[in-house]
């Protein structure tokens, strides 16, 4: 329309889009969005399902709300919808598409979403529980993290756990199954001498006429040992515990009235397939006291063992010991020696699993690897960590009757102060690390221990974060705990090879290889083949006192605090690691 | 006067030396030749303690065929000194390892002056990641300026900032050296060309052309940048070589190119993405293969032969300029390597650099991947949801200083769709420059698209751009305030290699009209380009608009003026680029009318060159998905096509 018309004649809109557009409004169907809800296509059943297998408890107050509204009663909720989801995860864990830390994530929306059902329960219902288990870590293993997954996914599942903690003797065991009369039994341990402990616990078991079901899990057993020793030991029934669901698993199948015979059956034949051999950590755990014992003293074939004399000697930086405080130990320098893959796929357990290599790449940088950092800057800022370490240097020589003893000698090498028998192979290259000390004219020689700790005040944090309820927190702090324990035991070593002068083999370039032995010398660590007595430690901590760094020796001769770790250092070029065993 | 090393390698392929490192280890040193047990493995003191026999390794890489040697300098910044207490030798240090190797090459060149021989100051990693937090952009920087300014003092060639393993690190070392270069300047500022060429025969005088607001504006020393890609096919932050490759094309460099971690072999797939569109000279110095830990020792599997051969193909495949040997690779490797490199010199392959260059040029790229800002499907969502200004669930957060959600907010925004994240949090009463360093240092390695700094305040930006390990976006600069302020953006971006949103606002306020947006558009360019060297393919006009729901009519035409100051501006101004806040269009409407009429709009605007749109993309809607009268409707109050009667009036 020309604007000289417009001032001819009066104009009138005859059409205006605006308008029009205003008056359509009502009828536009546009989903709302000023924040999107990812569950705005199903309905709200399916929203709690789907948010327990998200571990997304964000508002979830509002969904179960909704469904109390729509007339479901809590304990279906719970049941039905929550527990349908957390199936889901189970099986998704269980065929490594869901890594661990999404699980505890899905645990603990779950259990802020039965909190809040509590209140609408009447006290029945909220006191009825769907079964009860003893769970426990066996005598003489402090492992505790595999217990407290079970713990976690049962009893935020509606089952009650009684917890009875670590290093459980089986007269405390029997306790409390008198007292809280469980259906079932649950036993942890990772040690390969606390397989054997399992077994010694159900014939106590067996004596004491207790035959309730019982679920031995941990990573030193096999399916094998579960099924045929430790069920012919006992005369009720045995599972093995593949992992925390597992356990959810068998006790829904109790829980839902079937037999447990008829459970064995099922789950025998559904697990069968899995798990099949021998455990990995079988052949680099710790040492069995049976295999080696008879080896202190095998001396034969000593002609046949490749290991050259010590022509060099390295200076005695100190001797005795010396104590190195938190004060002196900057954390970032000790994380240099953080063991990543043992902490991401072992503690973590953010293997690849099933992942592409790049869907596990960009979960490695969009989620792991952030975590660590966020992890790592939150340590700095507020230390819970307070690494320790006492370390030090002796004369010594092998014993001139006994090639497998090493003696210790006093600072003026006029009197031995001690001495240390380790097995020898008899196979293979028939190898005791007495060997390394070898030396030319019968000269003396020198070893190095080292005992390093990051401190009680780790192992009461992570607990903190356990009782909070935030478990991937939890899992997340407990890895870090653990292998920052190993990083500070690969710090202390190096530097010791400083003060050797051997830090220049250190393959400083490339710390995997680093990790796994690119330097001069070896470290081993008592209850490990080559030296697998624990009980060796105790004269450990006589020469070093190491209750200066508040560590204690069990009657088990497990150190306590748990994030510690004891080792002898040997200097020889051709040290390494070796396995002791009765073939 | 020997040839320049830049100019030189355009006509024939040039030789690197091998290994500094693994030759050293070939020396069996103790402790006393580091100069005792607490330099005991510190390389660069080595040239204090041992120079002679430095200077031996030198020597006989140059026999062997080398043009450049590396000086020993690998780890002589001040950090990676400090590890051994050396911390202010840095500049002592470097400068001598450059002396060293520059007597040598200077003897070799007066005996064959027809093979100039040249040295090459090797800059190394560090131990610590930048972008992973482990230490600050401003404390790497002052960390390596010691270090650059020895190497320059001391008389080499070339900066060689290599083995690089985090893109943030390359920026640190670049505005060392760019601070380098400016202190030269102001030192000489008094004296001719030739006496600065004088006491610094490697630098370069810049063409008018060349200059960039923020760097120095008189001389500039070649500077080559190499990235190590491991065996998982990534640096070790996770960047790919073409993103790395996108974030060091913002910068003023010679030559990019690749070297340790690998083989051959395993470099070729990343050699070929980056010879595709690399602007730079290419560079690759391969290790001989992959190491072996063979009893304790790392063990070089390739042998000579089988190294030169590989090089042979991909100089030839490739257009390599820069070639030579990284860890394990000996005398032996060299000599090898120069037989090959000799024949093909005399085939004379020419470089060319203008080889398909438009990707790399028009990509800006997060600290994993770069993005096509000029893609066949338009527009290039640029994610809006992070943003004080528009996002209410933002605001929230960053009250509650929930930076984590925020993160979740950001990596929400990808899945959606968002090919570029815009992150905004001027908020009133808030510290903006805390709050964008917290969320950056986040967001930053979990997001894997580029991030667009959405502030004002120059300061502000400055502190985002240390921490964003990929080729940024700024958002925005304008006229409003002069033309000051937009040299001082300017040189924030050509400081730190980022793109830059131009808005067409000036003196006068925001344009209403196609004429006056077109005219600022052109006024900005001239500043941004012409006067700031900024290059035209980093800049985005955005030509705003106003809401067509008040009815007013002052804006009825606001769709139309906007939508063809779009047209002029790609017609006019070729390389550039344009972006649109598209839902302003739709200010002040019902909820339910804006998801279609910005949908509308942001297609019409495409269709005129719209290269970039900031949107909620969970609320555009593809046409067909928009009901006929709906979408007849929209497309009128865009295009204002009112209709009228008249009425005579008696």
């Amino acid at each position: 329309m020309p604007e000289e018309e417009i001032q001819a004649v009066e104009q009138e809109v005859s059409y205006d889009p605006l308008t029009d557009l205003l008056a359509l409004v009502e009828d536009i169907k546009v989903e709302d969005d000023s924040d999107k809800d990812p569950y705005e296509n199903l309905s709200v059943e399916e929203t709690l399902s789907q948010r327990i297998i998200d571990g997304n408890k964000t508002n979830i107050n509002t969904d179960l709300q909704q469904a109390l509204d729509g007339g479901h009663k809590p304990l279906d909720i719970i049941n039905k919808f929550l527990m349908d989801g957390m199936k889901i995860v189970g099986e998704r864990f269980g065929a490594g598409e869901m890594q661990l830390p999404f699980v505890l994530q899905s645990a603990t929306t779950m259990k802020t979403a039965v909190s809040y059902l509590e209140q609408f329960m009447d006290k029945l219902e909220a006191s009825t529980n769907k079964g009860t288990v003893v769970l426990a870590t066996v005598k003489g293993d402090v492992h505790d993290i595999g217990k407290n997954l079970v713990d976690i996914i049962l009893s935020n599942n509606g089952y009650k756990v009684h917890n009875l903690g670590i290093k459980i003797p089986v007269e405390e065991i029997i306790r409390a199954v008198e007292e809280f009369k469980p259906n079932l039994i649950a036993l942890s341990g990772l040690l390969v001498k606390s397989t054997l402990i399992m077994k010694q616990n159900l014939e106590v078991l067996n004596e004491r006429g207790i035959d309730l079901p019982i679920i031995l899990g941990g990573a030193a057993l096999t399916r094998r040992f579960v099924e045929q020793d430790c069920a012919n030991t006992y005369n009720g029934y045995v599972y093995y515990g593949y992992d925390a669901f597992t356990d959810l698993d068998i006790m829904e199948r109790i829980h839902s009235g079937k037999s447990f015979e008829e459970i064995k059956e099922e789950f025998y034949k559904t697990k069968a397939k899995e798990s099949e051999g021998d455990s990995p950590y079988q052949e680099v755990g710790e040492s069995d006291e049976d295999e080696y014992a008879p080896l202190l003293d095998y001396t034969e074939k000593l002609s046949e063992t490749k290991v050259l004399t010590s022509s060099e000697i390295p200076e005695l930086p100190f001797y005795g010991d010396r104590l190195i405080g938190p004060e002196e130990i900057d954390l970032d320098e000790m994380w240099q020696y953080l063991n990543l893959d043992a902490m991401i796929i072992g503690q973590w357990r953010m293997g690849k699993g099933k992942k592409t290599q790049e869907e596990y790449d960009k979960l490695l940088k969009e989620e792991i690897y952030p975590t660590l950092e966020r992890l790592k800057k939150e340590t700095r800022a507020n230390p819970w960590l307070k690494p320790k370490i006492v370390y030090g240097y002796y004369h010594c020589k092998i014993d001139p009757e006994h090639p497998n003893k090493l003696n210790l000698f006093s600072e003026d090498k006029e009197e031995i102060i001690d001495s240390f028998t380790f097995p020898r192979q008899n196979s293979g290259e028939h190898l005791c690390l007495s060997d390394y000390f070898r030396t030319e004219d019968d000269a003396f020689n020198l070893v190095g221990f080292q005992l390093v700790t990051i401190g009680v005040e780790a192992a009461e944090f992570v607990q903190s974060l356990y009782n909070s309820g935030d478990f991937a927190e939890y899992l997340y702090y407990y890895g870090l705990a653990t292998e920052s324990t190993e990083a500070l035991a690969e710090y202390s070593h190096a530097r010791i090879r400083k003060e050797l002068g051997y830090q220049a083999e250190d393959n400083k370039d490339d710390i995997k290889k680093l990790l796994r032995g690119g330097y001069h010398g070896m470290r081993y660590s008592f209850g490990y083949p080559a030296c697998p007595r624990l009980e060796d430690q105790e004269k450990l901590f006589t020469l070093f006192k190491p209750e200066r760094i508040g560590m204690k020796l069990s009657e088990e001769w497990q150190i306590h605090p748990e994030h510690s770790t004891s080792a002898i250092i040997i200097h020889h070029p051709d040290a390494k690691y070796y396995n002791v065993k009765v073939k | 006067m020997k040839p320049s090393l830049v100019e030189l390698a355009k006509e024939k392929v040039l030789i690197y030396d091998g290994a500094m490192g693994t030759t050293l280890f070939t020396y069996d040193l103790t402790a006393e030749d580091y100069g005792g047990k607490d330099l005991e493995g510190c390389p660069e003191n080595l040239n204090k303690t041992k120079p002679e026999m430095i200077q031996e390794i030198h020597s006989r890489f140059f026999e062997a065929g080398s043009d450049i040697v590396e000086t020993n300098s690998f780890g002589s910044s001040r950090l990676v000194l400090g590890e051994y207490g050396l911390e202010d030798e840095s500049y002592d240090i470097s400068k001598l390892a450059a002396n060293l190797a520059k007597e040598v090459a200077d003897k070799f060149t007066a005996k064959e002056p027809e093979k100039p021989r040249y040295v090459a100051g090797s800059i190394g990693p560090g131990t610590k990641l930048p972008s992973l937090g482990n230490v600050s952009f401003d404390e790497l920087k002052e960390s390596y300026k010691p270090q650059v300014a020895g190497l320059i003092d001391g008389g080499v060639d070339v900066i060689l900032i290599e083995t690089c393993q985090d893109p943030l690190q390359i920026k640190a070392v670049l505005a060392a050296a760019f601070e380098v270069f400016q202190d030269i300047e102001e030192k000489f500022k008094d004296k001719s060309d030739e006496e600065l060429l004088a006491a610094y025969p490697a630098a370069v005088f810049l063409q008018d052309s060349e200059k960039r607001a923020g760097l120095s504006s008189r001389i500039k020393f070649p500077l080559q940048v190499q990235i190590t890609i491991e065996q998982m096919g990534t640096m070790l932050v996770g960047s790919d070589a073409f993103s790395a490759l996108t974030t060091i094309s913002a910068y003023p460099v010679d030559a990019f190119g690749m070297n340790c971690a690998t083989g051959p072999k395993e470099m070729q797939e990343h050699l070929q993405s980056i010879s595709e569109s690399s602007p730079f000279m290419l560079s690759c110095l391969p290790n001989a293969g992959i190491p072996e830990n063979v009893c304790g020792h790392a063990h070089f599997p390739l042998k000579p032969d089988e190294f030169a051969e590989y090089m042979d193909k991909f100089v030839r495949k490739y257009n390599i300029r820069l070639v030579g040997g990284c860890c394990g690779t000996n005398y032996e490797h060299i000599s090898k390597l120069a037989a090959a490199v000799n024949k093909i010199n005399e085939e004379k392959l020419v470089f060319d650099p203008l080889k398909n260059l438009k990707e790399v040029e028009d990509s800006v790229s997060s600290i994993y991947s770069s993005v096509f800002m000029d893609m066949e499907t338009k527009p290039l969502i640029v994610g809006e949801r992070t943003n004080a200004n528009g996002s209410k669930k933002f605001r929230e957060l960053l009250a509650a200083e929930d930076y984590e959600a925020i993160t979740e907010l950001a990596k929400e925004q990808v899945e959606e769709g968002a090919q570029i994240l815009d992150l905004c949090a001027a908020y009133v009463g808030r510290d903006e420059a805390r709050d964008m360093k917290e969320i950056i240092s986040k967001v930053n390695t979990s997001v894997n698209i580029p991030i667009m700094v959405d502030s004002t305040e120059a300061p502000v930006i400055e502190e985002s751009l240390k921490l964003i390990s990929g080729k940024a976006v700024i958002n925005s600069v304008n006229l409003e305030d002069g033309e000051e302020r937009v040299e001082l953006i300017a040189s924030l971006c050509n400081k730190y290699g980022a793109a830059l949103v131009a808005l067409t606002i000036d003196e006068d306020g925001m344009a209403k009209t196609a004429e006056k947006k077109v005219a600022i558009a052109k006024r900005l360019y001239d500043l941004l380009v012409n006067k700031h060297g900024m290059s035209p393919q980093d800049i985005i006009f955005d030509t705003l608009t106003f809401t067509l729901g008040s009815g007013d009519e002052e804006f009825r035409k606001a769709g139309i003026e906007t939508i063809e100051a779009i047209r002029q501006i790609k017609a006019e101004l070729p390389h550039v680029k344009t972006i649109l806040g598209v839902s302003n269009i739709s200010f002040g409407l019902d909820a339910r009318l804006r998801p279609a009429l910005n949908s509308v709009f942001m297609h019409e605007a495409v269709k005129a060159g719209l290269d970039m749109a900031i949107v909620n993309n969970k609320k555009i809607l593809p046409m067909h998905k928009i009901d006929e009268n709906l979408k007849k409707l929209c497309l009128d109050l865009v295009y204002d096509r009112r209709e009228y009667k008249s009425v005579k009036h008696a």
